[in-house]
């Protein structure tokens, strides 16, 4: 058979059939197969006016700003040891007598071993200060 | 699709889809073309879905499903309408597609573009195709 033609001929149709009442049952079907979505609830008047919110951020960014900027004021301010002896030799007015005073015998042995003073030095001081020498 | 409970599956996954989109369809194209391109994918996505767990050729998840249609409650068709089944089957994908719009669902060119996004001179092109290779398949077998 060679003859056969589609478009010379009705339309031959599918051959489904929809099951009786098969259409009135879908939407219930659909309904019970949709992903459970958890409901965003979305109060229908605010709480408090905006401009309350707005006050509330400008106060806590205006208080954080100003404790960072006195942090840093602090940190900044710290003079390192180079700076405190600079200042204890030029421009402090402390006797030797006072420095002496703050000074206690650890510190002295720390400074033997820390500061190298030649016996020139040591000799230059001792002829040019009233030392007096105590037995 | 050809099995009723695979119809079943598809028609609900596609209901399910057009709920969970429609605030996203923003009326570029008609109703009918955006709900019709979704069932359309979905029906792909399924057949694809269950030759991949079968491990076996969408062609064949199809041709299973052909040797049980005469059997099947929710086909009432004759001889003739269970042949034509057949040939539709035996074409590609996308030509299986083009012809049942266009032979059962007698959808103009224009529609079955919007829905595919296939221009309707490639749309006429294939039909004339699937056409020709039905009548090839009916005379020989």
């Amino acid at each position: 058979m060679n003859d056969f033609k589609l478009d010379s001929r009705p339309n031959i149709k599918s051959g489904f059939k929809a099951p009786d009442a098969y259409f009135e049952s879908l939407a219930d079907r659909v309904m019970l197969n949709l992903p459970m979505q958890e409901v965003k609830v979305i109060p229908l008047y605010k709480r408090r006016p905006v401009w309350v919110t707005s006050a509330a951020a400008a106060l806590v960014l205006s208080l954080s700003l100003i404790l960072n900027k006195n942090e840093a004021a602090k940190k900044t301010a710290l003079p390192d040891n180079k700076a405190i002896e600079n200042y204890f030799a030029y421009q402090a007015d402390i006797s030797s007598y006072e420095l002496l005073q703050n000074l206690d015998v650890e510190d002295v042995s720390e400074l033997q071993e820390s500061v190298n003073i030649s016996d020139e030095a040591i000799e230059e001081y001792l002829a040019g200060e009233n030392v007096y020498l105590y037995e | 699709m050809i099995d009723h409970d695979d119809t079943d599956d598809v028609l609900q996954n596609t209901f399910i889809k057009v709920f969970q989109n429609l605030k996203s369809f923003k009326g570029e194209s008609k109703l009918f073309s955006w709900v019709y391109r979704i069932a359309t994918n979905e029906a792909i996505t399924f057949v694809s879905s269950k030759a991949k767990k079968n491990n076996i050729s969408n062609e064949e998840v199809q041709q299973k499903a052909l040797q049980n249609l005469q059997a099947d409650e929710y086909f009432e068709g004759d001889a003739m309408e269970l042949k034509l089944q057949q040939a539709i089957t035996s074409l590609p994908d996308k030509q299986q597609l083009v012809f049942k719009m266009k032979y059962y669902e007698d959808l103009k060119y224009e529609e079955i573009s919007e829905i595919l996004g296939t221009s309707v001179g490639a749309l006429k092109a294939s039909y004339h195709h699937a056409v020709k290779k039905i009548e090839d398949f009916i005379n020989s077998h």
